[in-house]
């Protein structure tokens, strides 16, 4: 009767375990997918001529994508500077204002914002952002500056979470200790809470900078798609990732072979973005 | 004797939801003394000393009767902010800020509007010195206060209350994350910082009240039992209960 358990156990044990891996596969299999597609063109042209080349035009062989790299963080800021203090700040008012009932209500309302998707965004920026930015600040509308809102509110739910999970992991303690020195509670949030969790709130803003630089869908829909680098928040952009997505259908031979070092470039600066999310920063927190 | 007092309590009652956990308790503290609060776990020794800095407040549906006098001044009508600068607290887990050591001195300061560059080394100095930690910290005010032993952390903690000049200090259970030794230090400083400060200290330690107590005041579910002089409750106190506690019989 025993070793038939731990028989069952085991077969269980082993099944999990490959499930695991094998999304770890399927990892290994786009970054061997996208670098294998990718880098023949770096070979070829030269990863300078790529990274720090102006001009894109792929049949004619340029395949110069700085612009979009310059584009794409400045969304990825612009959503930042848009959804930066929103986020922290609802993240304090559930952790430290809100009551139970209000906290039951929200929380699952913000999960709702995360689950709406891209295309829904980007119709919404579409139909109303681009409209009101045309009518009252001029040029096209479709601009950096619809982009970073349409980002900063996508982004809110990252923020959000991950600030609120780190500021309810500051010890009661703490607060205790200041309110008891006479501190009143904007005091003990704003001097003693938020620096406390002040690792787990800038992973938040970088998974966040993650999340923005890697949309795609809404972002085609509301920047315009111009190739150039932009030098007002009015003016239209292409990021990284709408090349890859405006372009792909159609693309042959070395341009095929442009879009995915495109994919490449975008690769690197997400590993780098979650590798500080992930490591300089959540190991400081443990020590 | 009676006109000194610094804290007391009239016909108080404390109540958490259901729960009555203070029951009509008549208590004083006299200044410039150590008052200890003894009893078993639940006599509600912590919940009587958290009422003198109000931080019962920050608990849900708690609901107080009768009087409490700060100074003589009735608890109602001095402001929470005032009342919590003059009455410190120390808590049972050493507390500091996840700061350095500088910083975790000058938080009272700054919270006070008393922060001023110039002044505050010499009351950080004062008030470490206070506390016996001036020469362990003197070159350690960037360190993080988390790298330090719990001895220090706990004087750094009781350091941190002397900067805004309180005048009386409860300590609730200060010693139960210490070491035997590190406790006798502790103790040794709180006698001394009688000739400065009125302390109220709660321990479920008798004979740590025995050392370094001039009062004491035993409770049991929730009622006084018996207050007075350390010496006479040890020796002969006039309650059963009382007796049976310090001898060991229950609790």
């Amino acid at each position: 009767m025993i070793k038939t358990k731990i028989d069952k156990e085991f077969i269980v044990k082993i099944i999990l375990t490959t499930f695991a891996f094998s999304s770890l596969l399927f990892l290994f299999l786009i970054f061997s997918f996208i670098l294998f597609e990718g880098l023949p063109l770096f070979l070829k042209v030269g990863l300078k001529k790529i990274i720090f080349g102006f001009k894109w035009a792929p049949t004619k062989g340029s395949f110069g994508i700085f612009p979009m790299i310059i584009s794409s963080f400045f969304v990825t800021f612009g959503a930042l500077i848009i959804g930066a203090p929103l986020g922290l700040s609802c993240a304090i008012y559930l952790s430290e204002y809100s009551g139970k009932k209000m906290k039951m209500f929200l929380k699952p309302a913000l999960e709702l914002l995360a689950g709406i998707p891209s295309v829904v965004y980007g119709f919404l920026g579409v139909i109303y952002i681009v409209p009101i930015i045309r009518n009252n600040f001029g040029g096209a509308g479709f601009s950096l500056l619809a982009t970073s809102i349409i980002l900063g509110v996508m982004i809110l739910p990252t923020i959000i979470s991950i600030s609120f999970d780190a500021i309810m992991s500051v010890p009661k303690t703490y607060r205790e200790g200041s309110f008891a020195m006479g501190a009143t509670k904007w005091q003990t949030i704003y001097k003693v809470v938020v620096p406390s969790a002040r690792s787990g709130i800038l992973a938040s803003f970088i998974l966040g900078m993650g999340r923005a630089i890697g949309e795609t869908m809404a972002v085609i829909m509301v920047a315009g798609n111009a190739l150039k680098i932009p030098t007002s928040i009015l003016d239209p952009l292409r990021t990284l990732t709408g090349n890859i997505a405006l372009e792909l259908a159609y693309a042959t031979g070395d341009h095929r072979m442009g879009l995915f070092s495109t994919g490449v470039v975008l690769l690197v600066i997400i590993m780098i973005l979650n590798y500080i999310a992930n490591f300089g920063i959540k190991r400081r927190v443990i020590k | 004797m009676m006109n000194d007092f610094v804290l007391s309590t009239e016909n108080l009652n404390l109540t958490y939801g259901t729960f009555h956990a203070l029951k009509n308790v008549d208590f004083s503290v006299y200044q410039n003394s150590i008052t200890a609060l003894i009893g078993p776990s639940g006599c509600g020794k912590s919940t009587l000393l958290r009422c003198f800095n109000r931080m019962n407040d920050l608990i849900d549906d708690v609901k107080i009767t009768g009087n409490i006098f700060v100074n003589r001044q009735n608890l109602d009508d001095i402001d929470i902010i005032e009342l919590r600068k003059k009455v410190g607290m120390v808590f049972q887990r050493p507390n500091p800020f996840p700061f350095s050591v500088y910083e975790n001195m000058v938080y009272g300061l700054k919270i006070h509007g008393m922060d001023h560059r110039r002044k505050n080394h010499d009351i950080v100095e004062k008030c470490l010195r206070a506390v016996g930690l001036w020469e362990d910290l003197k070159d350690k005010f960037h360190a993080s206060a988390l790298s330090l032993s719990e001895e220090i952390k706990q004087r750094l903690c009781i350091a941190r209350l002397l900067t805004v000049e309180p005048e009386i200090i409860l300590l609730d259970e200060p010693c139960s994350a210490l070491d035997p030794i590190a406790t006798m230090r502790v103790e040794e400083l709180m006698i001394e910082l009688k000739k400065d400060y009125t302390i109220l200290i709660v321990t479920h330690n008798m004979q740590q009240a025995a050392r370094v107590s001039d009062y004491t005041g035993f409770m049991l579910l929730g009622e006084l039992i018996e207050f007075g002089e350390t010496s006479q409750i040890f020796t002969s106190p006039q309650d059963s209960k009382t007796e049976g506690y310090i001898t060991g019989r229950f609790g």
